[in-house]
């Protein structure tokens, strides 16, 4: 070997040396632990911590405390004086289906050409670089459930997403979340039709539909049984993905979502789910909701409303502020939603400020925007509270959140830095197209 | 005999004392928010015949006055929001309560919003239950020149009543809702540039309409003065230029006797409508400007008075895509004078925590109070009458149980010229109503 070999040898080592070092160090930055460390950290289920601890790890939630040791590799964020919140859990929005710019392009919610779309799916049509998921999460909101629009009866698949800035829906789609549907009663489905001069221009022909749809789908699952339980020499009955999608509605398999408002909307959607033997979900804004309280909680149906928007049209003429004090003090589980694009995703957390300023406890309000929502959507075991194991979307405040004067200044999402007060959404920084957090 | 006199005299007089004492109101002891004159601590306001007749730390109350105990209370104006459509509409959806939108021509500064108010409106008690007690109503966007604005008091039986000022502005609309409307219609404008040479005919025509009726004044005074001459005859005959209801309110714009609120969202707009009222000369106050914030020192440098809202608004629009919660906030620290509307009907009781939002983002607690309270009653010309606690002001008053701006801050009370409001609405009835049903407490 010669001595100039011999020094390229060095060379390359100590660069190879160099390079798996940094790698290490990198690799150790990936997987290093972040210490929240001092806040007041508002659990959701188990209370109040002054002054604790929070642990993220490996996207996940490791610990959390009063007197919890910080690990010594960990990355130490002072929060003396914040508060700490998990992520906040829209379970209705239509991001990404009705981006901003509200231009006709982005017109993408409703299928209105039937009144029961049930094979269309958001998923298809969510635009990842809609400007409410960077705003969303300005706002602390780490977890939306994107549903179609409330033009149809039965307007299609729900997508549940977490709020990363991944440039795919598929990144963004959070893991095992149980399938999801969008229905709808009320005033919305009769102008849409009534306009087209077709059915449904009527609460009754909107339950007469319906009704005959879960009929057909009734059949339809008959047929392609007895195909199964024969001998198999014909040929199977066509698909049907409307059909099929009721079906599984049928099986009890969906959560359904049903966007309704007055009392004779709840009581056509109990009398159907009765009659076919599948549970409702979650009833969504059900602004009268209080007036039949006690009936909602003897059935275990979840309610998604506003916390203050009244008036805009007759069904929502009797809204009252109070319509989530009244469902929780009659033991119904209670959620706020934004409805976005009606209330701008990042104003989620106002919700639970205005039903405060009406009356609902401040847990119960904070509640009604974390765990609640993901329990009615099913997602409780991994997101919507401050507990060792859930995913890491957890949210700093530089006050208390109830208070608007009060702003996100960190989120993580799944133990990621998503967004700082100063430097916006992280995963879209340096995009030419603006960040829209200010 | 004379005690008996006495008696009576006393039983005469002692009810009209008695009445005058008591149809004076105290409210004693409160943090009075004066808006103009800083804080008082512990502070008594008088009220008198619907006006504050005095206002400080040492106020001696006449004995018999009713006294309305605001001890650990926080006393400031009723608020004022500089853009709504109460009595306009009730609910909005349902077009036949809605008269707000009369989009048959683009040019109609004769409509008058005062023509189409419903002092029994639900949405104004809503409202005041929440400190609004006044209010700018505006026809909606999308009509040009939209309309005259009402500034007015919630809280009435008729219209009369409701009216503080009418026409308190004439509205123009710039952008995108203006034309959205007639490209529908196949009719100017169906754009920026159809929107801007139809305001500048209509100014032009008003500033001929004047010209002609001046000539014809011209020649009726010249007639008066020659008696029996054929002049005289001549004028006697003279048939006078038609009245035209819409030159006549362009015409108080262009004469500065009413201020033209030009709502206005992305730079070009408000560029626009700068360009607009140096051209014509009248007293521009911008609405909405969405994009101020990047205009605020010119704006500061030529004082354009600024109406920010809704606050929290979205990027909704490709007009509106430079919406940020901190415009209010950079536009007062260029030394804009802003005031703050909820732009909106059903929602304008949502007002302060609009503004609680804007203090969030930076605008100062007491310039937040002045855009919802002085501001306002200036850009309208109304600042000698309300707007702030101070001797000979109409006594527009709420009493808070907390500074305001805050989510657990609530009004216990409100005055309207002096007169105490209820602050029941169709909520709190319902509310009350399913309450006792359900036994709750």
């Amino acid at each position: 070997m010669t001595r100039a070999s011999s020094l390229r040898l060095q060379i390359l080592l100590a660069v190879i040396c160099c390079f798996m070092v940094s790698r290490a160090v990198l690799a150790a930055d990936e997987s290093r632990p972040i210490a929240i460390r001092g806040a007041t950290i508002l659990t959701m289920t188990n209370g109040t911590i002054e002054n604790g601890t929070v642990i993220l790890r490996d996207g996940k939630i490791e610990n959390v405390g009063k007197d919890i040791a910080v690990p010594a590799d960990g990355e130490v964020i002072d929060a003396q004086g914040k508060f700490v919140t998990p992520g906040l859990v829209d379970p209705h929005s239509h991001i990404g289906v009705y981006s901003v710019p509200e231009v006709t392009a982005h017109d993408d919610g409703n299928e209105m050409t039937d009144p029961v779309t049930a094979q269309v799916r958001s998923e298809d049509a969510i635009n990842t670089d809609d400007p409410e998921i960077a705003r969303g999460v300005s706002g602390g909101v780490t977890t939306v459930q994107i549903l179609p629009g409330s033009g149809n009866n039965v307007g299609g698949w729900a997508t549940i997403v977490k709020l990363n800035g991944a440039q795919t829906v598929e990144e963004m789609k959070f893991p095992n979340a149980p399938p999801s549907m969008k229905w709808a009663w009320g005033e919305n489905q009769k102008s849409v039709y009534r306009a087209k001069d077709k059915a449904p221009t009527t609460l009754m022909g909107e339950a007469a539909i319906v009704r005959q749809k879960l009929y057909d789908a009734r059949n339809y699952t008959a047929k392609w049984k007895a195909w199964e339980e024969g001998d198999k020499k014909e040929a199977p009955p066509e698909r049907d993905l409307q059909l099929e999608s009721l079906a599984q509605v049928l099986d009890g398999k969906v959560r359904v979502n049903a966007h309704s408002y007055q009392v004779n909307h709840f009581e056509a959607l109990f009398r159907i789910s009765d009659e076919f033997g599948f549970q409702i979900a979650s009833l969504h804004h059900a602004l009268d909701a209080y007036m039949i309280a006690p009936e909602i909680a003897r059935r275990k149906i979840g309610v998604v409303t506003f916390a203050d928007l009244w008036g805009y049209k007759v069904e929502a003429w009797d809204a009252i502020p109070q319509n989530a004090y009244i469902l929780w003090k009659q033991g119904v589980t209670v959620a706020f939603h934004t409805d976005n694009p009606v209330i701008g995703q990042r104003y989620y957390i106002a919700q639970a400020a205005f039903a405060v300023h009406y009356g609902l406890p401040d847990d119960v309000a904070l509640q009604a925007v974390t765990i609640n929502p993901a329990r009615i959507l099913g997602i409780d075991r991994w997101v919507g509270s401050i507990e060792p194991g859930k995913h890491a979307d957890v949210v700093i405040w530089d006050g208390y959140p109830i208070e608007l004067r009060s702003r996100a200044e960190k989120v993580f999402i799944d133990g990621q830095l998503v967004y700082t007060l100063d430097d916006g959404f992280l995963p879209w920084k340096g995009r030419p197209v603006g960040q829209f957090t200010r | 005999m004379i005690r008996k006199i006495f008696l009576g005299l006393f039983l005469l007089v002692f009810p009209a004392t008695l009445m005058h004492a008591q149809s004076v109101v105290a409210i004693q002891g409160g943090k009075v928010l004066t808006v103009t004159r800083g804080v008082i601590e512990k502070g008594t306001v008088l009220i008198e015949d619907g006006k504050i007749t005095a206002v400080g730390g040492d106020v001696q109350v006449p004995a018999g006055a009713r006294v309305v105990d605001a001890r650990g209370k926080v006393v400031m104006p009723g608020m004022i929001d500089a853009g709504t459509r109460l009595g306009l509409v009730e609910i909005p959806e349902e077009q036949t309560t809605v008269d707000s939108t009369e989009y048959t021509e683009p040019v109609q500064p004769d409509l008058r919003v005062m023509d189409a108010l419903n002092p029994r409106s639900e949405l104004l008690r809503a409202a005041r239950a929440e400190g609004i007690t006044h209010a700018l109503s505006t026809p909606a966007e999308g009509n040009l020149i939209a309309g005259q604005c009402a500034f007015i008091r919630l809280d009435g039986e008729t219209v009369e009543q409701l009216v503080v000022k009418s026409p308190a502005a004439l509205l123009i609309n710039l952008g995108e809702a203006s034309k959205q409307t007639y490209v529908k219609k196949d009719k100017p404008p169906t754009t920026r540039m159809g929107e801007i040479a139809l305001v500048r005919q209509a100014f032009l025509k008003a500033r001929h309409y004047r010209a002609e009726h001046e000539a014809f004044a011209k020649k009726q005074a010249e007639g008066k003065t020659e008696k029996g001459s054929k002049r005289e005859e001549d004028w006697k005959d003279a048939t006078p230029p038609a009245r035209d209801l819409k030159m006549e309110t362009l015409l108080d714009a262009l004469e500065g006797k009413i201020p033209v609120v030009v709502r206005a969202q992305r730079v070009s707009d408000i560029e626009t409508a700068l360009r607009l009222a140096e051209e014509f000369g009248f007293k521009l106050v911008l609405a909405r400007a969405t994009a101020a914030w990047r205009l605020a020192e010119k704006l500061g440098a030529k004082k354009i008075p600024v109406i920010v809202g809704p606050i929290q608004e979205e990027p909704s629009r490709m007009e509106s895509l430079d919406t940020r919660l901190d415009n209010a906030a950079i536009l007062h620290r260029a030394g804009v004078s802003i005031a703050i509307q909820s732009d909106s009907d059903t929602d304008v009781r949502e007002l302060p925590f609009a503004v609680e939002y804007a203090i969030a983002h930076g605008l100062p607690d007491d310039a937040a109070l002045a855009a919802v309270t002085i501001n306002p009653a200036r850009f309208f010309g109304l600042d000698e009458r309300l707007g702030s606690v101070e001797v000979g002001k109409q006594a527009n008053l709420v009493i808070l149980d907390g500074m305001p701006f805050y989510v657990k801050t609530h009004v216990v009370a409100a005055f309207i010229n002096g007169k105490p409001v209820d602050l029941a609405t169709h909520q709190t009835e319902l509310y009350d109503f399913y309450k006792k049903k359900y036994g709750i407490e």
